[in-house]
């Protein structure tokens, strides 16, 4: 089984879980009493939000290794994940102000959580440009390792954002050094959801990095 | 409101999870197309 193949494979089981995660998150998961049905935006948003920190967090030690070793594989590895993570902050962003708007009763709230990782998108938008706009493969894989690094280092400042700062945004429920606090159904929904989004994360990745081993041997 | 007091914010979900579908489902085509014209 081809690389290519394999990466389709695990998408394709991806979609049929995240397909479950719905059905069990709009049918057999409990509404929210005070936010009502707008809460199980959470099943979505949450775990977009852990596969877009794995993906820049992977992207970052990808880029150290690269500076390590000068070998292309992490490279590869890293324009991989730093793509797929920008699919996972979309899903992010936008499900995240469709919670905020009946909730805290606005769309966007320039506090340091949602600027932070409103900064986090931009960059690594930016990162994709950089490699879009440099030809020679060696330069464009040191400065995009720069880049990444640089980016990856934002990662744990956003996810502490919630305790340095007065923000809207609630502090973490599960990745917490104590107890989750959320009732067995939903914490049920939710982590089905984090394991759907990480299986997305790996297939999607899996084809884009065998995409990029065709790119590379074409040029 | 329904009758027993949970707020009606449904449509925001729906809303969130349409977009969120179709997200993932249009980076998986995309995907796919690319893999299917790739040496």
């Amino acid at each position: 089984m081809t690389l290519k193949t394999r990466g389709r494979a695990i998408t394709l089981l991806g979609l049929v879980f995240l397909a479950g995660v719905y059905v069990r998150a709009i049918w057999f998961t409990p509404v929210e009493r005070l936010q009502g049905g707008a809460q199980k935006i959470f099943y979505v948003h949450v775990p977009a939000a852990w596969s877009t920190m794995l993906a820049f967090s992977l992207v970052g030690l990808a880029s150290i290794l690269y500076l390590l070793m000068k070998d292309e594989r992490y490279d590869r590895f890293a324009a991989a994940s730093a793509e797929v993570g920008t699919v996972f902050a979309c899903v992010m962003l936008t499900t995240g102000p469709l919670w905020a708007k009946p909730i805290w009763g606005t769309w966007w709230t320039w506090d340091a959580r949602l600027t932070s990782t409103l900064f986090l998108f931009f960059l690594f938008i930016g990162y994709l440009l950089l490699r879009g706009a440099i030809p020679e493969a060696g330069t464009r894989a040191r400065y995009s390792a720069v880049l990444g690094i640089f980016g990856a280092a934002l990662v744990p400042f956003i996810h502490l954002t919630v305790y340095l700062f007065r923000t809207l945004h609630p502090q973490p429920i599960v990745l917490k050094p104590s107890a989750p606090s959320l009732p067995g159904d939903m914490l049920a929904t939710l982590l089905f959801s984090f394991f759907t989004f990480t299986i997305l994360y790996v297939g999607f990745v899996t084809q884009r990095y065998a995409l990029g081993r065709g790119d590379s041997h074409v040029g | 409101m329904w009758a027993d007091g949970t707020p009606l914010t449904g449509g925001y979900a729906v809303a969130a999870y349409t977009i969120a579908a179709a997200l993932l489902l249009g980076y998986s085509f995309i995907l796919f197309r690319r893999g299917s014209k790739a040496p």
